[in-house]
C-alpha cells in the first residue's frame, strides 16, 4: 500500500531544458544519461557506467541555472524544469584548462601507444583545441609496462581518474590498485609497487576497458594494431556459458585485441580473463589446417577433404549395413553451435538412424531432467541475469563462481557489496564465500544435508509462504508432513554445520522479499544432484520463491553453447521438438523431418557411451569438439574402449588427446571463424560471428557435418549458418521466430515454459540415504578426497585454454592444491611434487600449492590439464576420489 | 506520540565541592600553555605549596582536609596565550576573595609567587596580567570578550565532569530529553540564528532539519562532530575540546536528538594529542555516568560516541572527505550530491558540525535562541571564536560578538601592532581565506560582508601580518599550503594550485612578468570554478586576494625586482655601510654562512656570493649599519 503511495508521488517522467531543448527523462537519470540519450556529447574521463559517478575529471561539468557553480553532468539527477547548458563559452574554456592542466605532464608517445586512436585524452584535446600548454610541455619518461603477461602499467600516462582502482574495487571486490601519495604526487600503482601477480590480480583486465588513455593497456606484441586498423566484429564468448558479447578486433586475419561494450550484452563491458585474453588459441601453431587419415603404418597423414570425407563415407556405411545405425554414437563439446549441433543429431537420426547423441556435460543435466515434471521450467527456465541481479538473498550450493561464471560472479559480488544476504554453501572458502555475509562450509557430498535442515528450520520456525503453497503447489500438505521426521539438529550435524549457522542461513532466505538459489558444478554431478536440486527446488517452493523476479533456480552451466546443446536434441532422449516422451513431439519431428523417429533404438548417454564400446555394440563414435579422454572418468578405461572402436572421427581444431587416437580427424575452425548461434546457461540466444577466416582448410562445423551428411547421402541444401537456424526455429517450439536478423543488434530469449499446472515438490526423503553413498569414502590407506573442479583461468579440459598464451602464462600446469595443515602434516611445502595415488594405484605427479581456501583432508587439482589429466584418479561420474600423496 | 516520557534523571556532579580552599591556583594547561611550560609551573606550585607546611595541598574534590587548605588545578586554554602560561591565584581570607592572574609564570617565579603572594600578602605588579585592584595593558583584551562557546574553557577543570556538571553541564540535554521535541529543539537553534562555524556559515538549524527529514534505508542516522581543524595558526577547535570537552559531547547528544541519530562520531585530528587524551578521559567519564550510551539519564534516547584520529591530512575536514576516512578509505572529498543529510556515513543520513558550533549549542538550549540571537550582526548572530596570531601584540584566544569590526578585533583586543611595526594585512580564514588590508579595517566581521572582499570568516583564523612580511611571499605560503595538502582527486586543485604555485615560486625568484600576474589570476579563476571540493575552490582566495589589494607590491617584484619587505631572497641585498659600522664584529658572529669578515673596529663587507639572504646581521645590527635593498 505504502509502495503504491510513493509510485504516486514519484512523477513518470521530468522535463528539463537541455541546451534549449526541451527534453523528457526519466527520474532518477543523470545529466550526462539523458545528453547522451538524446545525442548532446558531454565529455567524460573519469566516468564509467558500471561505476558509482565520480565526479573528479571536472569534464563533464555543466551550468545549471540557480546552481551555485558548475555541476558535474555525471552525479547529478535530473529535475523537473532543470534548465542545462552544456557547452557555454565558460564550461568550454574550463574543459580546455583541465585539458592543459592534465596534457601538460602527459606523455606525447602517441605514436607508440597502444591506445592511440582509442583515447579521450587525444579525442578531446583536438576536439577542444588544446594545441599547446601555456606553461610548456612537461612530457615525463614512460617507463616499462610491467611483467604481467596481459596487462602493461605506464604510469606516465595516468590522468588519475581513478577508474582502475574503482573498477577493481566496485566491480571486482579486489583491489588490486590504489592511490599512493598525495595531491600533485598522486600516483595510481598497487599495493607497495608489487607485481599485479603478487597482489591478488584475477588478470580480468577490466582495468584495462576502463583505461581513458594509455595508463594500462594489453602488452604490447608483433600482432599490435590500432584502433584505426582493426575491423570489429561482435561476437559470443566461447568459453563458459555467461554468454559474455564481446568485440572482436581482427587485423590482417587475426585477431588482435577483445573487447567490449558497456551498453550492449549480458556482460555490460565486463569480461574475465579468458574473455578478454584467451583468444591466443586462434592462431595456435598447431591448429589443424587440413584433414587427416590414418594410413597403414597407423600414422595420422593429411589429405584432402574429398579423401578424407569419402573414406568416412564408405566405412560408415560399411559398418552401419552390417551393425546397425545404432552402432554410431555423437559427442559434442559443450562450444558447438546450436547450427553445428543441431545438425549432428538430424545427422544421426534421420541419415544413420541412430539416437546416441549427446553432449560432454550430459551428467550435469541429470537433476534438471529428474526434476523437470516437478514444474521447473517455471522454478528454474525462466531465470534470467536480471533476477540475480535484483534477488535480495542468494544462496550459493556448489557453485564456486568466481571460477566457473566469472562475470555472472559479478553480480554475486555487488549483491554482497550492496548489503544483500549472500549464503553459501561449499566445503571449500570459495572466493565469494569468503566475502559472503555466511558460509556453510559443510562436508564434502553434505550440501543436501544442509538445505534440508534449512528447509526444515523455514518450516518450524513458521518462516514458510502459506500464501504461494496454497495457490501455487501441488498437495503441499503431504510433503509438510514428510518433513516432519526430519530434524534440523541432525541435518546440520550430517551437514558438519554450526545449527545457528543454518538457521540463521534459513532466516535470511525466507525472509529475503525474493530469494534465489544458484546451484554449480560441484552439486550437479552423480546421483546425489538429483538430491541436492531437489532440495533446492523444495526450499524455493516452501519460501514462495519462484516464478516471479529475483527468485528461482539458476543452474550454472559448463559451456558456452550447453543450454542450447540440450534444446537442440543433442541427448538420446530428446528432440528439438522436445522430450522424445512426448508423443506429440515425436510426430511434429517426424513430419518436420519427414523421417520415421519412432522405429530408432533407445538412444545411450554418456555414462554410457564406453561400456558400449566394451560391449562391442557402439562401433563407431563422431566426436565433435570435445575431447572425451581428458573429460571422462577413468583415464585408462576411456583410453583402451576408444582405442577398440572401429572408427573413431574427430572434429576440432586442435589434434587432442582424443583425436590422437582417431581414425579420422576434421580440422574445424574455432569460436572466433565460427558462424552461428549460442544459447547461454540462461537462454539467451546470441550471434557468433567470424572475425577471422579459418586456417588452411579448416571448416566451420556446420559446413562439415553437412558435407558429412552429403557424402552418407542425405539432399541437405543449407548454404548458410542462418538457413539451419530457420529450420530449428520451426521445430523447436522455445526458438520459435528467432533469426539472424532477430538476432543482429542483440540476443534474444528462448521462450520460457510457463506451466499452468501446480508446482510439485521433490519427495526429501527418499533420496536422502543414496545421496550420501555417492561420495568417496577416505581411510587411512587413502586419507585425502581429492576433488575437482573449474579453474578460471581455464575452461573445461583446456583444449583451448592451453594454446592461449594469455592464459597459459598465468597457469600453465595445474599444482594440487592442499590445505596448510595437510600439506605440514604431508611435510609439504608449497612447490613440492607429490605422486598422488587412487584406490585403483593409479597415478600421477604433480606439484602442490598451499591454499586457505580447502579444508582439512581435501585436495583439488584442476582438470585443464593434459600432462596431468585428474581422470586418470577418477571413477564414476563424482569429480571426487580418495587419495593419498607421497612426495618425490 | 502523546505517549508519557519516563521520568527522567537530572544529572548532577557526584563528588560535591567540599571546601573553599583558601588558595586555589588555576593554571592554563591548554596547549599553549603547556608548551610555554605550564605542566612544570603547576608541579611547582604543588610542590613548593606542600614544601611551605602551611597549607595541606588537596584536590577540590577530595576535601576533608582541616585547616588551611591550597588546590592546584589545570584549566583549559585562557586564552591570552601571547602570555602563557597563565596563572590565576584565588585567595580566600577572612571573607575576602582575591583574584590575580600572572603571566609569562616560569618554575623559577612559583617560589617569588608563593613566599611574596600568597604567603606574604602582596601582590606582584610586574608579573600581573589582570586584578580586580587596577587596570593593566591586558584589560581590554578580556574586557572586550564575550564568552559563549568558551564558557567553560580556562575556567573548569576539563578532566573532571563534575566541574562541568556544576557549571550546568548536560542540563540542556536534560531539558532537551524532558521537554522538547526533536523538532522543538531545531526550532530553537534555527531561532537562534546559529551559523556553522568551520567555516562555511550554513545555518546549523536547517542542517539538521534536513537530517532529520531524511530517510534512512534501516533508520540508522549518524551524528559527526568536525574537529579536524588544520588552518595554520587556527586553535579555536583545539582549545574548546582541550578545555570542555562535555560541552561538545553535549551539543552532539542535543543535536543527534534532533536529526534521530543514535550513533556519534568526533573526528579529532591526531596533531591534538592533548585533546585527544582528555576526549577520552571526558567520554569514559560521560559513559559511566550514563550521559553519554544507552537510555540516557533513563529517557528512551541512546546516543553512542566514538572517537575517530584523523591521520594527517587537511583535506580530511572537508565533510565527505572525513566521512571516507571514518570509513577507512582514503580521504578524498566525494561528488555532492548527494549531501551528506541525504546520503552521508555508511551510505547514511548524516549531519556534521564543527566543535564550537556544538559548544555553543547548550548554551542556546539554555539561554534561549534569543539571548543568542541578540548578539551578532545582521545575519551573523551570536559570538565566534577568533584565534589571533601573527604580528600582534597580544595573540591568542577571543571570542567576540559577530559584528566587531576587524580594527577593534586587531587593534582593541589584540592590542595592535607587535613593535609598533606597520600593519600590513590581516589574513581571514586561514588558507581558504584572503588577506584584507588596512583599508578594509572598519568593515564589521560578518559572514556576508566579509565574504564579499573575497575573504571569508572561515573558522576564525586571523593571522596579521605587517611590513616585515611580504605580501607575494605570503601568498604564496598558504598557496604551498593547500597545494600539499590537495588530495589529488581533481585536476584542476591537483595541478592547476601546483602552477599557480610556480609561478608565484618566480616572482619571489625576481623572475615574474606582468603577465604573470594575469596567467596567474586566470588560472586561479579557472580553479576556483573547477574544482570538486572546497579545498580546491578556495585555495586560490589568499592569492585572489593579495593580487586584489596589493597589486602595488607584486608589481614591484616583476617590475622593479624589488621585495619592499626584503623577505624574498633573491630580490634582497644586504649591504653594510662603512660609514655606520663601528667593526663591533656581532654581524659577523651571527652570520650563519660566514660570509661577512672584517676586522675587528673596521668596517665589515658582505660576501655576496656567499650572502643567503638570511637577514640575521640585519636583525643584530645594533648601528642601523646593515641595510637591506
Amino acid at each position: 500500500m505504502s509502495a503504491a503511495g510513493e509510485a504516486a508521488a514519484t512523477p513518470q517522467s521530468v522535463t528539463l531544458t537541455l541546451n534549449g531543448m526541451e527534453v523528457k527523462a526519466k527520474p532518477g537519470q543523470t545529466i550526462l544519461e539523458v545528453a547522451r540519450s538524446v545525442g548532446v556529447d558531454i565529455p567524460t574521463l573519469c566516468h564509467d557506467p558500471r561505476l558509482e559517478p565520480y565526479g573528479a575529471c571536472r569534464m563533464c561539468l555543466v551550468e545549471v541555472e540557480g546552481a551555485r557553480g558548475p555541476m558535474a553532468a555525471c552525479g547529478t539527477q535530473v529535475r523537473e524544469g532543470m534548465v542545462v547548458h552544456t557547452h557555454t563559452e565558460k564550461i568550454v574554456k574550463l574543459r580546455r584548462f583541465v585539458l592543459e592542466l592534465l596534457l601538460t605532464n602527459h606523455p606525447l608517445d602517441c605514436p607508440v601507444c597502444e591506445a592511440a586512436g582509442d583515447c579521450r585524452l587525444q579525442d578531446y584535446a583536438y576536439e577542444y583545441l588544446v594545441d599547446m600548454v601555456p606553461w610548456g610541455w612537461r612530457p615525463p619518461v614512460v617507463g616499462e609496462p610491467g611483467d604481467h603477461p596481459n596487462i602493461a602499467h605506464y604510469g606516465a600516462r595516468c590522468i588519475l581518474c581513478g577508474r582502475c582502482v574503482r573498477i577493481c574495487r566496485e566491480v571486482m571486490s579486489i583491489g588490486c590498485w590504489g592511490y599512493l601519495n598525495r595531491g600533485y604526487e598522486s600516483e595510481v600503482d598497487t599495493p607497495y609497487r608489487l607485481p599485479l601477480t603478487e597482489v591478488g590480480c584475477v588478470s580480468c583486465g577490466q582495468c584495462v576497458s576502463t583505461c581513458p588513455v594509455g595508463a594500462i593497456t594489453t602488452q604490447r606484441s608483433l600482432l599490435g594494431a590500432r584502433a584505426w586498423q582493426t575491423s570489429k566484429v561482435v561476437s559470443t564468448c566461447g568459453y563458459c556459458a555467461d554468454g559474455c558479447r564481446l568485440v572482436l578486433h581482427s587485423y590482417r586475419d587475426k585477431v588482435v585485441k577483445v573487447s567490449a561494450d558497456v551498453e550492449k550484452g549480458l556482460n555490460e563491458g565486463n569480461l574475465c580473463v579468458k574473455g578478454r585474453f584467451g583468444l591466443g588459441y586462434v592462431h595456435a601453431e598447431d591448429r589443424l589446417t587440413r584433414p587427416l587419415l590414418r594410413n597403414s603404418q597407423g600414422e595420422l597423414v593429411p589429405t584432402t577433404w574429398e579423401d578424407a570425407l569419402t573414406t568416412l563415407g564408405e566405412r560408415v556405411k560399411t559398418l552401419t549395413s552390417t551393425a546397425g545405425g545404432s552402432a554410431v554414437a555423437a559427442l559434442c563439446g559443450t562450444h558447438v553451435t546450436n547450427e553445428a549441433g543441431y545438425l549432428v543429431q538430424k545427422l544421426l537420426r534421420t541419415v544413420l538412424g541412430s539416437s546416441n547423441v549427446t553432449a560432454e556435460d550430459e551428467g550435469e543435466w541429470s537433476a534438471y531432467e529428474a526434476l523437470w515434471a516437478h514444474g521447473l521450467g517455471v522454478v528454474s527456465d525462466g531465470v534470467r541475469r536480471g533476477d540475480v541481479r535484483t534477488a535480495q538473498a542468494l544462496l550459493l550450493v556448489g557453485a564456486d563462481i568466481t571460477e566457473s561464471d566469472p562475470v555472472l560472479a559479478l553480480e554475486v559480488i555487488r549483491a554482497i557489496r550492496t548489503g544483500r544476504p549472500v549464503i553459501v554453501i561449499d566445503p571449500m572458502k570459495t572466493t565469494v564465500a569468503s566475502k559472503a555475509p555466511l558460509h556453510l562450509a559443510v562436508r564434502a557430498g553434505q550440501e543436501a544435508a544442509a538445505l534440508r535442515a534449512m528447509l526444515r528450520h523455514v518450516v518450524e520456525a513458521g518462516l514458510k509462504d502459506e500464501g504461494f503453497l496454497a495457490a501455487e503447489t501441488a498437495d503441499p500438505e503431504a510433503f509438510l508432513a514428510s518433513l516432519a521426521d526430519l530434524d534440523v539438529a541432525g541435518e546440520a550435524a550430517q551437514a558438519g554445520v554450526d545449527l545457528e549457522a543454518v538457521k540463521r542461513a534459513a532466516t535470511m532466505f525466507a525472509q529475503a522479499a525474493s530469494a534465489l538459489v544458484i546451484l554449480g558444478p560441484g552439486v550437479l554431478q552423480g546421483s546425489r544432484a538429483k538430491e541436492v536440486a531437489g532440495a533446492a527446488l523444495d526450499l524455493a517452493l516452501v519460501t514462495g520463491n519462484a516464478g516471479r523476479p529475483g527468485t528461482g533456480v539458476y543452474f550454472l552451466r559448463s559451456g558456452a553453447n550447453s543450454r542450447g546443446l540440450f534444446d537442440m536434441g543433442v541427448r538420446p532422449g530428446r528432440l528439438p521438438q522436445g522430450s522424445l516422451k512426448d508423443e506429440g513431439v515425436l510426430e511434429a519431428a517426424e513430419t518436420g523431418w519427414g523421417a520415421c523417429l519412432r522405429d530408432l533404438p533407445e538412444g545411450f548417454g554418456l555414462a554410457d557411451l564406453i561400456p558400449a564400446i566394451e560391449r562391442g555394440t557402439l562401433k563407431a563414435l563422431y566426436v565433435v569438439g570435445a575431447d572425451p579422454v581428458l573429460a571422462m572418468p577413468d583415464y585408462e578405461r576411456t583410453l583402451a574402449a576408444l582405442k577398440r572402436l572401429e572408427l573413431l572421427v574427430v572434429q576440432d581444431a586442435f589434434l587432442t588427446d582424443t583425436a590422437e587416437l582417431a581414425h579420422v580427424v576434421l580440422p574445424a575452425a574455432v569460436t572466433a571463424e565460427d558462424e552461428g548461434t549460442f544459447t547461454n546457461a540462461e537462454g539467451l540466444v546470441q550471434r557468433l560471428r567470424a572475425a577471422v577466416p579459418a586456417p588452411g582448410e579448416a571448416k566451420q562445423d556446420w559446413a562439415i557435418v553437412c558435407r558429412l551428411a552429403q557424402v552418407l547421402g542425405a539432399d541437405w541444401v543449407y548454404s548458410q549458418p542462418e538457413d539451419v537456424l530457420r529450420e530449428i526455429s520451426e521445430v523447436a517450439p522455445a526458438y520459435r521466430g528467432l533469426s539472424y536478423r532477430e538476432l543482429e543488434t542483440e540476443g534474444q530469449e528462448v521462450a520460457a515454459e510457463r506451466s499452468g499446472s501446480k508446482l510439485r515438490f521433490f519427495p526429501l526423503g527418499r533420496m536422502s540415504a543414496a545421496g550420501a553413498a555417492d561420495f568417496p569414502e577416505t581411510d587411512d590407506d587413502h586419507p585425502l578426497l581429492l576433488v575437482t573442479g573449474p579453474v578460471f583461468i581455464h575452461h573445461g579440459t583446456g583444449e583451448r585454454s592451453r594454446r592461449a598464451p594469455g592464459l597459459s602464462k598465468l597457469l600453465a600446469e595445474p599444482s594440487l592444491e592442499i590445505n596448510r595443515a595437510d600439506a605440514s602434516a604431508w611435510g609439504l611445502v608449497q612447490g613440492d611434487r607429490v605422486r598422488v595415488t587412487a584406490r585403483d594405484g593409479a597415478a600421477l605427479e604433480v606439484a602442490v600449492t598451499l591454499s586457505g581456501r580447502l579444508p582439512a583432508g581435501m585436495v583439488f587439482l584442476g582438470r585443464f590439464s593434459s600432462q596431468v589429466p585428474v581422470a586418470r584418479l577418477l571413477k564414476g561420474d563424482v569429480a571426487a576420489a580418495a587419495v593419498r600423496l607421497e612426495k618425490v | 506520540m502523546s505517549g508519557s516520557r519516563p521520568a527522567l534523571v537530572r544529572p548532577a556532579p557526584l563528588r560535591q565541592r567540599v571546601l573553599q580552599p583558601e588558595v586555589e591556583i588555576r593554571v592554563c594547561l591548554g596547549t599553549g600553555g603547556v608548551a610555554a611550560g605550564s605542566r612544570e609551573v603547576l608541579r611547582a606550585f604543588e610542590e613548593g605549596l606542600a614544601k611551605q607546611g602551611v597549607f595541606a595541598v588537596v584536590r577540590p574534590r577530595e576535601g576533608g582536609a582541616d585547616g588551611r587548605c591550597a588546590c592546584v588545578t589545570g584549566t583549559g586554554c585562557q586564552g591570552l596565550c601571547a602570555m602563557d602560561p597563565l596563572v590565576e591565584v584565588h585567595l580566600r581570607r577572612s571573607g575576602n576573595a582575591t583574584e590575580v592572574t600572572y603571566g609569562q609564570v616560569t618554575p623559577a617565579m612559583v617560589e617569588e609567587i608563593i613566599s611574596r603572594h600568597i604567603l606574604g600578602g602582596e601582590v606582584i605588579d610586574k608579573w600581573i596580567v589582570k586584578t580586580d585592584e587596577h587596570a593593566t595593558e591586558y584589560d581590554p583584551f578580556f574586557e572586550r570578550q564575550e564568552k559563549l562557546a568558551l564558557r567553560h574553557v580556562g575556567v573548569i577543570d576539563p578532566e573532571d565532569i563534575d566541574d562541568y556538571l556544576e557549571a550546568d553541564g548536560y542540563q540542556a540535554l536534560y531539558k532537551v530529553l524532558s521537554s522538547l521535541t526533536p523538532d522543538e529543539v531545531i526550532d530553537e537553534i534555527t531561532r537562534s540564528g546559529l551559523r556553522g562555524r568551520g567555516g562555511a556559515g550554513f545555518p546549523t538549524g536547517l542542517k539538521w532539519r534536513f537530517a532529520a527529514d531524511a530517510k534512512s534505508p534501516d533508520g540508522v542516522k549518524y551524528f559527526i562532530c568536525n574537529g579536524d581543524e588544520g588552518d595554520p595558526g587556527a586553535f579555536m577547535d583545539c582549545s574548546v575540546l582541550e578545555g570542555d570537552p562535555h560541552a561538545v559531547f553535549e551539543g552532539m547528544a542535543i543535536g543527534a536528538y534532533a536529526i534521530g541519530a543514535t550513533t556519534g562520531y568526533l573526528y579529532v585530528r591526531a596533531e591534538y594529542p592533548l585533546a585527544i587524551r582528555r576526549l577520552k578521559i571526558a567520554m569514559k567519564a560521560a559513559e559511566e555516568r550514563g550521559l553519554i550510551g544507552d537510555n540516557i539519564m533513563g529517557s528512551d534516547f541512546s546516543f553512542h560516541l566514538k572517537l575517530k584520529e584523523g591521520a594527517g591530512a587537511f583535506v580530511c575536514g572537508e565533510e565527505t572527505a572525513l566521512m571516507q576516512s571514518i570509513e577507512g578509505n582514503r580521504g578524498m572529498p566525494r561528488l555532492r550530491p548527494p549531501f551528506p543529510a541525504e546520503s552521508g556515513l555508511w551510505g547514511r543520513p548524516t549531519n556534521i558540525n564543527n566543535v564550537e558550533t556544538l559548544a555553543v549549542v547548550p548554551w542556546i538550549i539554555l539561554n534561549g535562541a534569543e539571548a543568542f540571537a541578540a548578539r551578532g550582526y545582521e545575519k551573523s548572530k551570536g559570538t565566534k571564536v577568533f584565534a589571533l596570531a601573527g604580528k600582534v601584540k597580544r595573540t591568542g584566544l577571543a571570542e567576540v560578538p559577530m559584528g566587531m569590526t576587524l580594527r577593534e578585533v586587531i587593534f582593541g583586543i589584540g592590542g595592535g601592532m607587535k613593535g609598533n611595526k606597520a600593519f600590513k594585512a590581516v589574513q581571514m580564514g586561514g588558507p581558504s581565506g584572503g588577506c584584507l588590508p588596512e583599508s578594509l579595517l572598519d568593515l564589521p566581521v560578518d559572514y556576508e560582508t566579509i565574504n564579499q572582499t573575497g575573504a571569508i570568516v572561515g573558522s576564525g583564523g586571523m593571522i596579521v601580518i605587517d611590513q616585515d612580511n611580504c605580501i607575494v611571499d605570503t601568498a604564496r605560503y598558504f598557496l604551498s599550503f593547500t597545494q600539499q595538502e590537495s588530495c589529488g582527486k581533481c585536476p584542476p586543485c591537483r595541478i592547476g594550485t601546483k602552477r599557480m604555485l610556480e609561478i608565484l615560486e618566480r616572482i619571489c625568484a625576481g623572475e615574474g612578468t606582468l603577465a604573470d600576474l594575469d596567467f596567474l589570476e586566470n588560472i586561479a579563476s579557472q580553479v576556483k570554478l573547477g574544482s570538486l571540493c572546497g579545498l580546491g575552490t578556495t585555495a586560490p582566495n589568499p592569492v585572489l586576494t593579495a593580487i586584489k589589494y596589493f597589486r602595488d607590491e607584486f608589481e614591484e617584484h616583476v617590475v622593479e625586482k624589488k621585495c619592499r619587505a626584503g623577505v624574498c631572497p633573491a630580490l634582497t641585498t644586504y649591504l653594510i655601510d662603512v660609514v655606520k659600522c663601528t667593526g663591533c664584529t656581532a654581524c659577523a658572529r651571527v652570520c650563519p654562512v660566514q660570509a661577512i669578515r672584517g676586522e675587528r673596529k673596521e668596517p665589515h663587507v658582505i660576501d655576496q656570493e656567499l650572502c643567503i639572504k638570511c637577514g640575521a646581521c640585519f636583525e643584530k645590527c645594533r648601528f642601523d649599519a646593515v641595510r637591506r635593498s
